[in-house]
Parts: C-alpha cells; sequence; structure tokens
C-alpha cells in the first residue's frame, strides 16, 4: 500500500510539451505593391494588394 | 502596414501567437489574417504598439488613433498633438494609467522639439520641450527613448519622468535617428550618422559609438537577442557586431552595391532579425536570405520576386502539448 500513491502521481503528470519555433516573414513589394505572409520555407500564406508600396511597422506584439 | 498616400494604417494578423502560463508559454499557429480594421487619416507616418494598445500618429493634422486589443474593431480613440507635424505616438502604462507620448512641434509643419504626454481623453498630463529635431524612438524595459539633436531624450514609462543622455563631445553635427530596443538586454540600439552606430545603456547613462567600415543601409536589432547588432553597409555586407563590447562577431557578402542616394521612396535592401535568423532583402534580384543569426552564414532563399520593398521576420517558441 505504501507505494500506490507516487504510482498514482506519476500516472496523473501529463506527457511531455514540446518545445516548437514558428517563423514568418512578412514582406511588400515595390513593384507590384502588395504585402505577403510567408512561411519559413517561401510558401506564400497571405497575399494583400496594397496601393502604393508599403512600409511595415510593428503591431501590438512583437516576435 | 502603413499607406501614406491613401491615409490608411491597416493591420495583419501573423497567425502567431503565445499563450502565457506563468512559467511557460504555448504556441498557437493559426492562418494569418488580413483584418478589417482601418485607421484612416491623412499622411500616417508612425505606428507603436506595446501594452495592449496601438497607436498611429498621422503627420497630415497631427492626430493619434489608438486601439486596444481584443477590441480592435471599437472606434479608436482620438487625441492630437497640438500642430501638424512628422512625428510620432507610443501607448504605454504609467503608475497613473493609460498614457500615450506624442511629439510636439512649436508650430505647424516644424521638426518636433519636445513630447507631450496625454491621458486617453487627450489631455496633456507632462512634457518635455528639450528634445530638439526630435526623431526616432525605441523602448527597453521600462524607458522610451527619442532621438534628438543633442542627445537621447529617456522617458520612464512607469513615472512620467522625462530625462536626458547626452552625446559624447566628439558627436559633432551627428544624432540619432532611429532606435530599437533589446527586450532581453536592457539596451537600445540606434544610428549615428551615416557611418556609425550608438548603443544607448539608459539605467548606466552611457552611449557606445561603434564605427562602420561604409555607409550604412539598414540595421536591425532581435529585440530577444539584443546581444547583436545587425547592420547592411552599402557595399553589399551584412555585420554582426555586438552591443556588448561593440566587436565584430562575423561578416558575410549579403548583396550587390546599392546607392543610398535617391530618398526613403527607393527600394534598398532591408534587415528583420528574429528567432535566430537575420533576413536580408534584395530587391534587385527579388529576393530575400535568411541569414543565421549566429554565423550569418545563408540558410534559406527566399524568392517572392518583384522588388522587395521592406519586410518584417516574426518568431515565436513556446509548448505544444
Amino acid at each position: 500500500m505504501r507505494l500506490l500513491l507516487p504510482l498514482l502521481l506519476l500516472a496523473a503528470l501529463p506527457a511531455a510539451a514540446e518545445t516548437v519555433t514558428a517563423t514568418r516573414l512578412v514582406v511588400t513589394d515595390h513593384a507590384a505593391p502588395t504585402v505577403r505572409i510567408l512561411a519559413e520555407n517561401g510558401a506564400e500564406l497571405l497575399r494583400v494588394t496594397a496601393a502604393e508600396p508599403v512600409r511595415l511597422q510593428d503591431g501590438l506584439h512583437r516576435g | 502596414m502603413r499607406e501614406a498616400g491613401a491615409g490608411r494604417v491597416t493591420l495583419l494578423d501573423t497567425g502567431l501567437r503565445l499563450e502565457g502560463h506563468g512559467d511557460h508559454g504555448d504556441l498557437h499557429v493559426t492562418a494569418p489574417r488580413h483584418l478589417p480594421i482601418g485607421l484612416r487619416g491623412p499622411r500616417p507616418s508612425y505606428t507603436a504598439g506595446a501594452e495592449g494598445r496601438l497607436a498611429a500618429f498621422f503627420d497630415g493634422d497631427g492626430s493619434v488613433l489608438v486601439i486596444e486589443a481584443g477590441r480592435e474593431e471599437a472606434p479608436p480613440a482620438r487625441l492630437s498633438a497640438a500642430h501638424p507635424h512628422h512625428g510620432v505616438a507610443v501607448p504605454f502604462v504609467a503608475a497613473a494609467g493609460p498614457r500615450v507620448a506624442v511629439s510636439e512641434a512649436a508650430r505647424a509643419g516644424e521638426r518636433p522639439s519636445g513630447v507631450s504626454l496625454r491621458d486617453m481623453a487627450g489631455a496633456e498630463v507632462a512634457r518635455s520641450a528639450d528634445c530638439p529635431s526630435l526623431h526616432g524612438v525605441g523602448r527597453t524595459g521600462r524607458v522610451i527613448a527619442f532621438g534628438c539633436a543633442d542627445s537621447v531624450l529617456l522617458l520612464d514609462a512607469a513615472s512620467g519622468a522625462f530625462s536626458k543622455l547626452p552625446y559624447p563631445p566628439e558627436a559633432g553635427a551627428r544624432m540619432v535617428r532611429n532606435l530599437e530596443g533589446g527586450e532581453d538586454w536592457r539596451l537600445l540600439l540606434g544610428d549615428f550618422g551615416p557611418d556609425a552606430m550608438a548603443v544607448l545603456d539608459p539605467e548606466a547613462g552611457t552611449m557606445r559609438v561603434i564605427g562602420l567600415p561604409a555607409r550604412r543601409l539598414h540595421f536591425a536589432l532581435g529585440p530577444a537577442r539584443a546581444d547583436t547588432a545587425f547592420v547592411l553597409t552599402e557595399d553589399g555586407t551584412l555585420h554582426a557586431i555586438s552591443t556588448l563590447d561593440g566587436t565584430t562577431r562575423a561578416r558575410v557578402a549579403a548583396t550587390g552595391r546599392y546607392a543610398l542616394e535617391g530618398g526613403a521612396a527607393v527600394a534598398r535592401p532591408r534587415l528583420s532579425a528574429a528567432g535566430g535568423l537575420v533576413a536580408v532583402s534584395d530587391p534587385a534580384r527579388g529576393r530575400v536570405v535568411l541569414h543565421d543569426a549566429g554565423s550569418l552564414a545563408p540558410r534559406r532563399v527566399l524568392e517572392p520576386g518583384g522588388a522587395p520593398f521592406d519586410l518584417r521576420l516574426v518568431s515565436l517558441t513556446g509548448e505544444r502539448h
């Protein structure tokens, strides 16, 4: 009976979390004014057409 | 994203979010979105976000629009500088409540020469009139810094008190015009004339000037790893420089040669650093190269085409259960 409580506590621990990093690149185009968000492998995730070449500034949160 | 001619600031959600749990943060990754929020006014010139608020300054009429995180679609709070000018506005939370630091000019169209602190109703609660030719702002910890012709003006965001960090005697006509702040190290990195950088320690009240071998095209500081400054010079060389002792840690040929002439509307290489990477755009080749932030070795070449004009690298590390 003495071993029962430690065994129960161990069983209640959650699985170990995995530490991961996610990176995205926001890039604007001077030739054809757009803003695109790319994955780290270059895949295009979002494209927004702009009225003019766009400068970016940091928003509410920073990476 | 800021469109000065169209009089519009719009917001993009990169889809990366860190949910804090005290001893760790959970990383959430979703599809990026173009948020249905438009801040409108004449000639938007600057936006800054901090502590749950984002402020946009409009040069055309000196107005400032402020939105809150989580209430982005509510009507923005509207504040105003005393006169229109090319300015900045920075939100922060003081002990007395939320405030916005707003640049101030003596007359319409003049260069700003001071900073007012305003509450969210727009009332002025404090002012420093001692920052001639104000240009550029950065933040590290509770210190917000403004570049001035004779010094860097420091604002303690907790107390609302101003102080000044003077330039060294050999500064001449040079001044800090752009600033980036560290999050891990309490320091600020600024440009200082065309061929030097300045590292400021606001707590110690010191400033180190670091000479560059050629004129600077752009610079960046990875806010979470502020011990290294990244500088691109006009010969196309990318430099990694220690902000702690001023030594060069690495350098690499990153782009072709670009001229500084032509003004800000010309597409030139830009830098952005985050997550152990430095992104360098190369408009002539229509590409962006991701370099390792330690060795500066190229890690990946992205070819979005066109002429990359500006960029931001966003990287978050967290746990996934």
